[in-house]
């Protein structure tokens, strides 16, 4: 007997039992004929010893591999139960081991947490990549009045910017433990300002990391294309190369990732300390500089308070990516807050020593940046020459640019999480992928990022004077927000800590104001006119999740729902195996079962009508005759047509199908059962069940 | 005589000697080719039906064969593995054996005594009485002597 006839048979009895006759009973079955079923897929095999009284239970889980038992009515799938089954998705599931690891389950999440070491190669790559490009920022404003003595203004600059940057982060470090759930801006500032403000704040920070990425992957790209010329037609294919490293670098998970790119972040550390050191310890001995910077020619405007104030706005750029540690405090070890809080400070000491050592230099070696050469670069060859060192920093400038991005393929997903989990961004960015990263912000950002690049070609400098806008604007929202939150909660010193924040609030606003105001006609209005934009797709993605909760919404006031009422129709072409199937499975769901026969043929619907009142005279049977020979839309429109006759009721239109042995066999066949079920979705009323029946060869 | 094994039954405790007992027979297994079978035993008590629900200990008891599975894998040897509820260990262990028709039966044992002196445990016990096939014990070493005080 085949398995088709075995099972066509057990369905038989199991009919019979309905309309009276007795079944035999068999082992596990209960009073209906039907296997008991053991929903915790263990069974208990009952086995007598040798001897008397050595009666044992064996306890069988055959599935064991699949599910396991942790508590009563709880099962735990394994690794290997989210293996898929098909070989087209066994393949891609192995390509995606081979590029992002093996899965993770949800217990590794407190292993997959960062040391200090690693956390701060991880969420302090962009701030301290800054010192790179800072100085010369400040340096190409102020070269315009050169002649008038305003690079004489670098250092007072530097150091302002420098205590802002103290500032910021003095401030951030208060968050880390007051937010110790991971305090970026946005949760901040929608805690204790306002929802619109926190939109805004996620909405100038998600711009930043996009075009931080776009940036810096280029800026690193441009690096290589002009120390390797050759590579210059390939910039944009490199650049999406070193985002798609990124990107799967990213998706092994955050340790993992942390392994990946920690190293080039205390290469350039070491490099640029190596820089500073040598260079400073030349000055004190009075030594003259290895290979004297070329004298370029510099502007002659007067030094005016607006040139000043531009070139604090350009410098200013140090300070971004100073909040992604506030917003990743959930990714430390523990003690969080403690671990998060320390490396901070690391981070804030090691910036502001790099960016006043980097200013330093560059103003006593008289040092201005040209378009052939940037400030380190010139800096490099005054200290050590143009020698093995010299390329070294350099390489560890342009791999630190590259990584300036990965801060916020940390940064991005976790911002788009926690909006996601509010309801204010698509909920699959709460979706955590195979390493428990949060996959699906780290694709898009990847992607909005390729498409940056794509767009300018992999020139994008043009982005550079956005940047500052959308973080000055976060960073003042967060610490307005942190005033409010210290003034609520009245805890002890909360005088004191709102007075940091607030000066931290007055800095960064000054600094929001400077570089709207100067960098506006440069492109910052695109940051002032998104923002708005995005907020409002926020609140428009927020409006229909909360409709969609409020019509899910079980009122536990009201009366509960009544039984739904069904009619059950079974469109049927033949009377066959497939049809039968179809029809006892429909004869479970309802009293009546109505089967619609469509067709050109009237001696043909006859033959099927005697064949039903064979099989069961209780089946009722309606024949439309169809002469334009379409059969989808007569059934369908008959199907609405009855359903009005009893809006309230439920139709179950129960399909037959059958599944070909081959693949190839289905193009042989019309796929109605496919075609009727994609017709019937959309309607709200109606369930659309296909009873596959699989043939054999 | 003939001395190849086709089964080996390996009945585990969630304690350290089941390693020991796992490489011992995976060895076994691997000259013989033989299927090991890792056994872990409920034992159910006298007030509750032999065949009572018993989760928490059937959690614990996957648990242990699973981890003693990881083990056996990495290792290099394949091994299946068996849950049962009895009275007592022992006579399941070797009802068991029987059952499974399994030609070995390798069984780890702590070092253990009783009034002062060295005892082989009652599960071993018994399986040493009764088992129909091989038995092979793999005690623990000795524990080691206490160092003296001060020089004593």
């Amino acid at each position: 007997m085949s398995e088709k006839e075995k099972s066509d048979s057990a369905m038989n009895q199991n009919r019979a039992e309905q309309n009276g006759v007795p079944a035999s009973s068999t082992n596990g079955s209960n009073e209906n004929g039907a296997k008991e079923l053991k929903l915790d897929l263990t069974q208990q095999e009952k086995r007598s010893g040798v001897r008397a009284g050595d009666t044992y239970v064996r306890v069988v889980r055959p599935h064991r591999h699949l599910f396991q038992k942790v508590a009563p009515g709880v099962l735990r799938a394994t690794e290997v139960a989210i293996e898929p089954e098909t070989p087209g998705r066994q393949a891609f599931a192995k390509l995606r081991r081979i590029l992002i690891g093996e899965p993770l389950p949800n217990a590794a999440d407190s292993t997959e947490r960062l040391t200090k070491t690693k956390a701060l190669a991880i969420f302090a790559s962009d701030a301290i990549s800054s010192v790179a490009y800072a100085t010369e920022e400040i340096l190409v404003v102020l070269a315009f009045a050169g002649a008038s003595g305003g690079l004489e203004y670098l250092s007072p600059i530097a150091v302002a910017i420098a205590l802002l940057l103290a500032t910021v982060a003095f401030s951030y470090r208060q968050t880390v433990f007051a937010y110790p759930n991971g305090g970026g801006s946005y949760v901040v500032s929608k805690e204790n300002i306002g929802l619109v403000p926190g939109l805004v704040a996620a909405s100038a920070l998600l711009l930043d990391y996009v075009l931080t990425v776009s940036v810096s992957i280029a800026a690193g790209t441009a690096a290589i294309t002009s120390a390797f010329q050759e590579l210059q037609p390939y910039t944009v294919p490199i650049a999406l190369s070193f985002i798609a490293i990124m990107v799967i670098g990213n998706l092994r998970g955050i340790r993992e990732s942390g392994n990946i790119f920690a190293v080039p972040t205390y290469v350039f550390i070491a490099a640029l300390s190596l820089l500073i050191g040598v260079g400073l310890w030349r000055l004190f001995m009075g030594l003259p500089p290895v290979e004297s910077p070329t004298l370029h020619p510099v502007g002659n405007e007067p030094v005016t308070l607006w040139l000043l104030l531009t070139a604090f706005s350009a410098g200013s750029v140090a300070a971004s990516g100073t909040e992604a540690i506030a917003n990743g405090v959930p990714a430390f070890k523990q003690p969080e807050s403690k671990n998060a809080a320390r490396t901070l400070v690391v981070m804030a000491v090691v910036l502001m020593v790099f960016f006043l050592g980097i200013s330093n230099l560059a103003h006593q070696y008289n040092i201005i940046p040209t378009h052939d050469e940037t400030v380190v670069s010139q800096l490099a060859r005054a200290v050590f020459g143009t020698n093995f060192i010299y390329y070294f920093i350099q390489f560890a400038t342009m791999l630190i640019l590259i990584l300036a991005a990965n801060t916020s393929f940390n940064g991005f997903p976790r911002l788009a999480w926690i909006l996601a989990q509010d309801g204010f961004m698509p909920h699959q960015f709460a979706h955590r992928g195979d390493r428990l990263a949060y996959s699906n912000g780290i694709l898009i950002l990847g992607f909005l990022a390729g498409a940056l690049i794509v767009l300018f070609q992999g020139v994008t400098v043009a982005l550079i004077p956005l940047y500052a806008v959308g973080v000055f604007l976060a960073f003042t929202l967060s610490q307005i927000g942190m005033v409010r939150h210290w003034h609520r909660t009245r805890g002890p010193h909360w005088q004191r800590n709102a007075a940091i924040n607030a000066f931290g609030a007055f800095l960064t606003l000054v600094a929001l104001v400077i570089a709207a105001t100067t960098k506006f006609e440069r492109g910052a209005w695109i940051i002032i006119v998104a923002i708005p934009l995005l907020v409002g797709m926020f609140l428009l993605i927020h409006h229909h999740y909360k409709n969609v909760h409020e019509q899910l919404k079980i009122n536990k006031a009201e009366a509960p729902a009544a039984a739904l009422r069904q009619i059950v129709i079974v469109p049927i072409a033949e009377f066959n195996r497939a049809s039968e199937r179809a029809l006892l499975f429909a004869c479970g769901l309802g009293p009546q079962v109505n089967a619609v026969h469509v067709t050109e043929e009237p001696e043909q619907a006859k033959k099927l009508a005697q064949e039903l009142a064979a099989f069961d005279p209780k089946i009722k049977l309606i024949v439309v005759e169809t002469p334009y020979r379409a059969v989808l839309e007569p059934l369908l429109k008959y199907i609405d047509a009855l359903h009005q006759q009893d809006p309230n009721a439920f139709v179950t239109v129960v399909v037959p199908e059958f599944l070909p042995a081959h693949w190839w066999q289905r193009f042989l066949h019309n796929g109605t059962a496919a075609r009727l079920n994609r017709a019937l979705k959309p309607h709200p009323n109606v369930a659309v069940v296909n009873v596959p029946y699989g043939l054999e060869h | 005589m003939d001395t190849k094994v086709k089964r080996i039954l390996v009945p585990v405790e969630g304690v350290p000697t089941d390693n020991e007992s796992i490489v011992l027979a995976c060895s076994f297994a691997k000259r013989d080719k033989s299927d090991i079978l890792l056994l872990y035993v409920i034992e159910v008590r006298r007030n509750l039906p032999i065949d009572a629900e018993m989760s928490k200990e059937i959690e614990h008891g996957e648990a242990v064969l699973e981890k003693v599975q990881r083990f056996a894998d990495k290792i290099g040897c394949r091994v299946q593995t068996d849950l049962l509820q009895a009275r007592e260990a022992g006579p399941a262990i070797v009802n068991e054996a029987l059952e499974r028709d399994a030609q070995l039966i390798v069984i780890g044992v702590p070092y253990y005594e009783k009034f002062g002196e060295y005892a082989v445990q009652p599960r071993a016990q018994y399986v040493l009485e009764h088992a129909g096939c091989r038995v092979i014990l793999a005690r623990d070493p000795l524990p080691q002597a206490q160092p003296a005080l001060n020089g004593q």
